[in-house]
């Protein structure tokens, strides 16, 4: 059962991959016949996760934030952030129980996206490191009983606590993330995790972790998140003229201006 | 591609396995007291709990539907109640008519430990006869050691945590 889910996962995983660099790849040849390139903006872009943030309106079992953040450091490479808190509340067939407790990642986003004219898109992969410290509450449980001659077990109620838990984990991320006015962005991605770290207590297991979410037999575990986020820009980097091409357009352009500009005066 | 990625989800560990270690049961074999390291098979046995009506299903196989609460054989395993510290019941020999029946009444006697397993199983109960005063009753006679066909009793695991052992032996 488990290394059949994890080369599922796995499988999919590359699936994913597969299409979005084969969408870049088309993306990279159009760009090829364009070849007008616009100053690239740099800067800090934060935002909020709304998936966890709206689940709280509707679902009385869940509070989240999730606060979201990059920086953009090169033309494809972007340092990327999360902060988050979580507070949930399971109810299994012979479980109930409450996690809470705070994570961070943080690690980088690679742009697979070639863009051309002003737009600022993306379609990237990525990783993160995540730590999450987390208590979590058992409010009650069943007892499993193959042989149920008197009955079944009634629900025990129960509020043992356990406290200073903390685990951490690896995260391979895959998303978009596009402009949708002026300075602000949506976007949406999918992770995988692996655990690599997991103190749990002695008596009891760690069935959420905040920010790494539902963990299953193995160490592996998804994700998704759904952000919309606003650019600070900083500064903008010119695209240095590499191709002969591009000298000979901005040369061409020159000239224009100057004649536009000459007959007011 | 947004459903595939999505179904990873859906996989889950959401059922209980059967193969799974759980609640179990206290495992009793008969031996010859005459005899002492020979097995001894009991004719007809019903083990009925008190106050039920019906019998422990203790030859689930039997083909004809009554028969499966009797049972022939020398190994039983018997569920204790795993909301009370006590759980008594008839050992009915020779259960089946037109013989004659014999009936002790044994109750066990225990401490229960509720022990997490996993996020399907929930808990199990283990437990354990050491931090009982009388852990085998018979005929209301606390701690006897012999019944009406019960000849003698032997402990031989105090806590009971899995149904891989004998936990007692009953000699008959």
């Amino acid at each position: 059962m488990k290394p059949q889910r994890i080369s599922k996962f796995l499988y999919s995983f590359c699936f994913l991959l597969l299409i979005l660099s084969s969408v870049a790849q088309e993306k990279v040849n159009k760009d090829s016949i364009k070849k007008i390139k616009f100053p690239e903006r740099y800067g800090v872009r934060f935002g909020i996760d709304l998936f966890k943030f709206s689940t709280g309106f509707y679902d009385k079992n869940y509070k989240g934030l999730e606060l979201v953040g990059d920086y953009r450091l090169t033309k494809k490479y972007y340092l990327a952030a999360e902060l988050g808190n979580e507070n949930k509340t399971v109810q299994e067939d012979n479980l109930n129980f409450t996690t809470k407790g705070s994570y961070i990642k943080a690690g980088f986003d690679y742009n697979l996206h070639e863009n051309w004219l002003n737009l600022e898109n993306m379609i990237y992969v990525g990783m993160r490191y995540g730590i999450a410290t987390f208590s979590q509450q058992l409010n009650s449980y069943k007892i499993y009983n193959s042989s149920p001659y008197f009955g079944q077990s009634q629900v025990i109620v129960s509020d043992q606590k356990f406290d200073g838990l903390s685990a951490q984990w690896v995260e391979v991320v895959a998303g978009i993330k596009t402009r949708v006015f002026n300075n602000v962005f949506v976007g949406f991605s999918f992770k995988g995790n692996l655990l690599v770290a997991n103190a749990k207590p002695d008596e009891f297991s760690n069935l959420y972790i905040p920010g790494f979410n539902r963990t299953y037999d193995g160490s592996f575990g998804v994700g998704f998140n759904y952000s919309v986020s606003y650019l600070l820009p900083l500064y903008k980097k010119k695209v240095s003229a590499k191709k002969v091409d591009h000298s000979v357009i901005i040369k061409d352009k020159k000239p224009v201006l100057k004649t536009e500009i000459s007959p007011k005066k | 591609m947004v459903i595939f990625v999505v179904c990873i989800g859906c996989e889950s560990d959401d059922i209980c396995d059967a193969g799974t270690p759980t609640t179990p049961k206290v495992i009793i074999e008969f031996y010859n007291y005459n005899s002492q390291a020979l097995i001894k098979n009991v004719t007809n046995l019903s083990v009925i709990g008190i106050g039920m009506t019906q019998g422990l299903v203790l030859s689930p196989g039997a083909t004809v539907d009554g028969d499966k609460y009797f049972f022939n054989g020398s190994k039983v395993g018997v569920p204790l109640k795993i909301d009370q510290d006590a759980t008594t019941y008839n050992f009915i020999l020779n259960a089946k008519t037109p013989a004659m029946p014999i009936t002790d009444v044994v109750t066990f006697s225990y401490k229960r430990v509720n022990e997490y397993v996993s996020r399907a199983c929930g808990y199990r109960t283990f437990f354990d006869f050491s931090a009982s005063a009388a852990a085998i009753t018979i005929n209301n006679v606390p701690n006897a050691t012999s019944g009406f066909w019960i000849k003698d009793v032997q402990i031989l695991k105090q806590t009971i945590r899995d149904e891989t052992t004998t936990h007692i032996k009953i000699f008959i």
